[in-house]
């Protein structure tokens, strides 16, 4: 399983970010993506990519360890936002540095290059313990994702609806067309009660790889 | 609900913070102690996260601004254990930036190695116990013989029809009688319908007897691949939506398809595009494939019982089967739901309007609009279909009601009940609301909170025996329907179609997509995209079709039941539920199979008692469920009549190949003695689009369109496929995957395989799947499990939800029976009352030779002081008395009886518009007009303290001893 977190070269063109889109104060980040309006966010977010990439080159990475790295930190960003317990101790472009910075780490330090001492100005040291993140639950999570790909395109709608978009159940009757709120939530009920399910049976069947 | 579902409930409870502190408490207690409600619970926090976490890189791959980035990790979650292990070696030895063509050699070495084995495993031939093995083996000497046959250098290949081929294809053969026809089901969900005499000779004579048709699918890149079916057109790319071949056979010699009588042919996709044409394939002496004469295609409608269709607003018949217990009515059947609608489609409970003392709300909703409805339908019957005279004729009817309201005339009840579905409508001028004193702000809001748009008259009108034979009676036409009901005046958007019902169908959604704007314009500019004809093009086809879905229709019937069954033997108490109100189960079940019904797109048939239509030497079961082929749907399939034997192909103009190109150099390592033996493709696999390449000095060009090009970014997922045969007669294969926008050049490595490797890795090529490995597999197969497990959970949910508001329905029951009570005797009353108003309808009457005249005051109540004769009532009848000159004629001797003049009292009091409304004899009449002619000025009628136009009637009566 331990090959699910190995960053794997892409093929891809050099890039030219365009940074077109206006600047956002912290907290109109925080505020859009915690309404679920993703879109300006993400363009404000990837202005930082070209210095990113610059960090991540001179510390051992390579450009596609960059865009990989990026973007989940990025992802882990917007998570973080969305989790209504994040309190920010600095700017949040400090603390987006200090994601990818420790996501760097970790790659770095699987490919063995002990080479663990980034310097990098404006960044927040975080750890995996202050980002809560853990090997082993963003395992459990891909495995989840993939789950999630096999279930019916009604259920993904209905869970997107509900815990990504947090519609209520009424309105995610009307929207689907169910014939009543009660079909909805049953429905929704069962689609978690199969992923659940599902989620068992991988765990049973796991391949116990090295 | 079940327990499994209730603990998820209140996991999910918790997780949401819907819980009390107590609940809270309890439930926490319970996941330390509960291992499997622990996990249970770790799983749908996960699951959670999960779906944000999805959508999330949705969102960041969606609005990053850098195009191209590497998402691939992202987007291949489903294979990523495969990925990565394929490529995290790759990874590890290469710190450097790579190039695309060293990746590209890296996963072929691991091909390589791949193949290996199998390699192996042939060689072995004293192990060869295998089946595999063994038609390998024969087909292996097949080639051989044909080397040993064939001069030196000269193709091996295998041909089909002067197709030359990599492997055989697999030819489906079909026996069909010409007297009957058929409709013929291909393995991969093809549908071929052969009407009867369908064929014809070279001479042209209709073929009797037997015809044998053979039918070769190829649907998917790898058959395409295999089978050396490039799609191209004269130097032009193509993409496809599938190819097939047909060929039929009379005693052995090849015959033609009767030019009056085309096969109609529909192939399934799952991607429907509306630029498809159907182009037919022409093989050249070098046995390579170009296509010709791209046809627009024509799918035809299939008539369905009308009854079977439904017609009514969305959501119209949930409500009434909500509604129910209604009046009398415990189960909404389709007869009441019917005359609901044409009655009053969409009237607001707790919205009321009165006329005068009646009240719209209590009215009688059933039926009410009958007398309108026959009166159209007795003009279908004698006079046949003249849409415009019959609605003119409805107009007429409304535009004299509001003049009789207007004029304050006295309305019938019935009068005053299509007044109160005309408020409903809004039809009425606000000047008619203000005699009625009805606030036309309440009209308003009642109107917008209504959804009806359509005047339920014009779908009764429609849905009547002479419209059966029209595409109104189509599975189409009630698609289009439902749109436009959620249109505002959709009235003539729907006459445009009942007003052109010659032309095809299409031809009118274009029409009507025309005179609408934003997402509606949409709808029906996609529904004109499917090019649906009409039913008269099809009637040699029709009736086949028919009974071809009416068994689909049974055989996906006979499923729900298993499936149904299979659920009841799960002994859910759920079930037992249902079981308790049988009544009740009827409707819902009724409305659970129109909604699976619904879901697989089935459509209904006249036919019920059909026999299988299929003789054929591949016997297919029409009776056995199959989920190859969702029946028919405009959507998921291409259809045309077909009018020549050989290949056919549903493609769609992709890219001028020597246009604006981007070149990607291909080393093809063909050895120059083997050229002719060996085909370098292009290959596009997300848009079946397969290029052959010219190979010339072993090398060859591999031709893009330039990246503004709408399909470029498909094409950056492009294959280079190499085949040739070797001098023993053995397949040689590369394979190289490249973006003709990042990479100049590519190198082909070839490996020898045998027949079934190549079919695998052909079948990588299927653009969903393109991972080799066992877990690849493995998680396919997962899929469809779940796909399967999905359809039986979708039954199950039904079920479920349907005994939750059966329960809750039950609870309103008694409310509802009480309700129902009051009601019936609340109808009575009404009967009543309107007994009374006719009595208080009195009249005066004329005694002895002297006509006595009465007046009675306010014939109509609307106002609130209706107009009187100067001086009285007393005055009136002695004006009367004395003016009356009773003529001498002997006819009029002995006549007794009344006649009622009607009178409009202007607002300076003079009479007008002055008429008999019912009449005793035209001499006696003629008296009463001229006295009230001569009567002087009334005082008009007042409301609300203003003098207003009145209508009256005077009443006299005449009695003669």
């Amino acid at each position: 399983m331990s090959e699910l977190f190995l960053f794997f070269g892409l093929l891809f063109k050099k890039g030219n970010i365009k940074a077109k889109s206006k600047i956002m104060t912290d907290q109109q980040i925080i505020d859009f993506v915690r309404r679920g309006d993703n879109e300006k966010p993400i363009k404000v977010l990837y202005k930082e990519y070209p210095k990113i990439e610059k960090l991540i080159l001179q510390s051992g990475g390579n450009k596609f360890m960059a865009e990989e790295i990026f973007n989940d930190s990025l992802l882990l960003l917007l998570e973080k936002i969305r989790d209504d317990k994040l309190v920010l101790s600095s700017k949040l472009s400090t603390y987006f540095y200090g994601i990818n910075r420790f996501l760097l780490l970790n790659e770095l330090r699987k490919s063995k290059k002990n080479d663990l001492s980034l310097e990098w100005s404006d960044t927040l040291i975080v750890s995996g313990e202050d980002l809560g993140y853990d090997f082993e639950k963003e395992q459990k999570l891909n495995a989840m994702e993939r789950i999630l790909n096999q279930i019916s395109e009604k259920c993904k709608a209905i869970l997107e609806l509900f815990y990504f978009r947090k519609r209520s159940m009424e309105q995610i009757a009307h929207e689907l067309n169910y014939s009543s709120v009660n079909s909805a939530k049953t429905q929704k009920f069962k689609c978690l009660e199969r992923a659940s399910a599902m989620a068992f049976e991988m765990i049973e069947n796991q391949p116990k790889k090295a | 609900m079940r327990p499994e579902l209730h603990q998820i409930e209140n996991i999910e409870r918790y997780l949401i913070q819907e819980m009390t502190a107590q609940e809270i408490a309890a439930f926490e207690q319970e996941l330390a102690n509960n291992e499997t409600l622990n996990q249970q619970f770790e799983n749908l926090k996960l699951l959670q996260k999960a779906v944000v976490r999805r959508a999330l890189k949705n969102d960041i791959q969606k609005f990053a601004p850098k195009k191209g980035l590497s998402f691939t990790k992202w987007a291949s979650i489903i294979g990523a254990v495969v990925v990565l292990a394929g490529l995290s070696f790759f990874w590890m030895n290469n710190n450097e930036n790579t190039s695309v063509a060293k990746e590209v050699t890296a996963k072929s070495a691991e091909n390589i190695n791949d193949a290996e084995p199998v390699d192996e495993l042939q060689e072995n031939e004293s192990n060869a116990s295998s089946t595999d093995n063994i038609t390998t083996q024969n087909q292996t000497a097949t080639f051989s013989d044909i080397s040993r046959l064939a001069p030196k250098n000269v193709s091996r290949r295998a041909k089909f029809n002067g197709l030359q081929t990599w492997l055989e294809p697999e030819v489906q053969r079909f026996s069909v009688n010409t007297k009957t026809g058929a409709a013929l089901e291909g393995k991969d969900g093809t549908l071929i319908v052969v009407p009867k005499h369908a064929f014809v000779d070279n001479a042209g004579n209709i073929i009797q007897g037997n015809v044998e048709i053979e039918l070769i699918e190829a649907l998917s890149m790898e058959d395409m691949i295999a089978y050396n079916l490039a799609t191209t057109a004269n130097g032009k790319a193509l993409s496809s939506g599938g190819m097939i071949y047909v060929q039929p056979y009379a005693n052995g010699e090849k015959v033609n398809i009767n030019p009056k009588r085309p096969l109609y042919i529909e192939i399934p996709t799952d991607d429907y595009d509306p630029e498809m044409k159907s182009w037919r394939g022409v093989v050249d002496n070098q046995g390579d494939i170009n296509w010709e004469n791209p046809q627009d295609l024509q799918k035809y409608l299939v008539r369905v019982d009308l009854n079977q269709l439904d017609f009514l607003p969305p959501n119209f018949e949930n409500a009434v089967h909500t509604g129910m217990p209604f009046r009398k009515h415990k189960v909404a059947d389709k007869r009441l739901v019917d005359s609901l609608y044409y009655g009053l489609n969409s009237f607001k409970l707790g919205q009321t309007f009165r006329i005068g003392d009646f009240d719209c709300s209590q009215n009688d909703l059933e039926y009410l609009f009958g007398d309108i409805g026959y009166i159209v339908e007795n003009n279908i019957r004698d006079k046949g279909i003249n849409f415009s005279e019959m609605v003119s004729e409805y107009q007429n009817r409304k535009t004299d009601l509001i003049k009789k309201v207007d004029s304050r005339s006295e309305l019938t009840t019935y009068e005053k009940k299509c007044f109160c579905l005309m408020l409903e409508r809004d039809q009425v001028p606000e000047k008619t609301l203000n005699i009625l004193g009805i606030n036309a702000q309440n009209n308003i809001e009642a109107k917008n909170s209504t959804h009806c748009y359509i005047d339920p008259l014009f779908i009764k009108t429609i849905k009547t025996e002479k419209f059966a034979n029209t595409f109104i009676a189509t599975k189409e036409f009630e698609t289009r329907l439902q749109a436009l009901h959620k249109i505002p005046n959709a009235d003539s958007y729907l006459k445009l179609y009942i007003d052109n019902l010659q032309k095809n169908l299409w031809e009118v959604d274009a029409l009507v997509a025309k005179q609408l704007t934003g997402e509606h314009k949409t709808t029906f500019e996609n529904f004109a995209a499917q090019k649906c004809t009409n039913l008269k093009d099809a009637e040699i086809h029709q009736e086949l079709l028919s009974e071809y879905y009416a068994q689909k229709r049974k055989s996906f019937e006979a499923e729900n039941q298993a499936l149904q069954e299979k659920y009841n033997a799960m002994g859910k108490e759920a079930v037992q539920k249902i079981q308790q109100d049988i009544s009740n189960i009827r409707v819902e079940l009724g409305k659970l199979e129109k909604q699976q019904f619904k879901t697989r797109n089935s459509l209904s048939s006249l036919a019920q008692n059909s026999n299988p239509v299929l003789n054929s030497n591949t016997t297919r079961d029409f009776s056995t469920p199959s989920f190859s082929r969702n029946v028919v749907s405009a959507n998921n399939t291409y259809a045309t009549p077909w009018y020549e034997p050989g290949w056919m192909n549903i493609d769609k103009y992709l890219f001028n190949i020597t246009e604006n190109s981007v070149d990607v150099q291909v080393a093809t390592n063909v050895k120059s003695e083997n050229a002719n033996n060996a085909k370098v493709y292009q290959c596009i696999n997300s848009l079946k689009t397969l290029i052959p390449l010219r190979i010339t000095n072993g090398k060859a060009i591999s031709k893009f369109p330039s990246k503004g090009n709408k399909e470029a970014k498909a094409m950056e997922s492009t294959y280079a496929i190499g085949l040739q045969w070797s001098d023993q007669g053995k397949v040689l294969f590369a394979e190289q995957k490249f973006n003709p926008y990042k990479t100049q050049q590519i190198e082909l490595t070839w490996t020898e395989i045998d027949e079934k490797e190549l079919k695998k890795r052909l079948k990588s090529l299927d653009y969903t799947k393109n991972l080799l490995s066992n877990i690849a597999e493995q998680e396919k197969a997962m899929a469809e499990r779940a796909k399967l497990n999905a359809q039986i959970e979708a039954n199950k949910i039904q079920m479920d939800a349907l005994n939750l508001e059966i329960n809750s329905k039950k609870k309103q029951l008694d409310d509802l029976q009480i309700q129902a009570k009051k009601e019936a005797a609340f109808v009575e009353a009404l009967k009543k009352a309107i007994d009374v108003c006719k009595s208080e309808f009195s009249s005066i009457e004329l005694k002895n030779d002297l006509p006595e005249v009465e007046f009675t005051a306010a014939p109509i109540e609307l106002v609130e002081e209706p107009a009187t004769f100067s001086g009285g009532e007393v005055a009136m009848m002695n004006f009367i008395r004395s003016n009356f000159n009773f003529p001498k004629d002997t006819e009029v001797q002995g006549i007794s009886g009344k006649i009622y003049v009607e009178v409009i009292v202007e607002i300076d009091g003079t009479l007008s518009a002055i008429k008999i409304r019912k009449g005793l004899h035209p001499k006696l009449d003629e008296v009463a007009l001229r006295v009230v002619s001569n009567m002087p000025p009334f005082t008009p009628a007042r409301d609300k303290g203003l003098p207003i136009r009145h209508s009256m009637i005077i009443p006299i009566a005449i009695e003669q001893k």
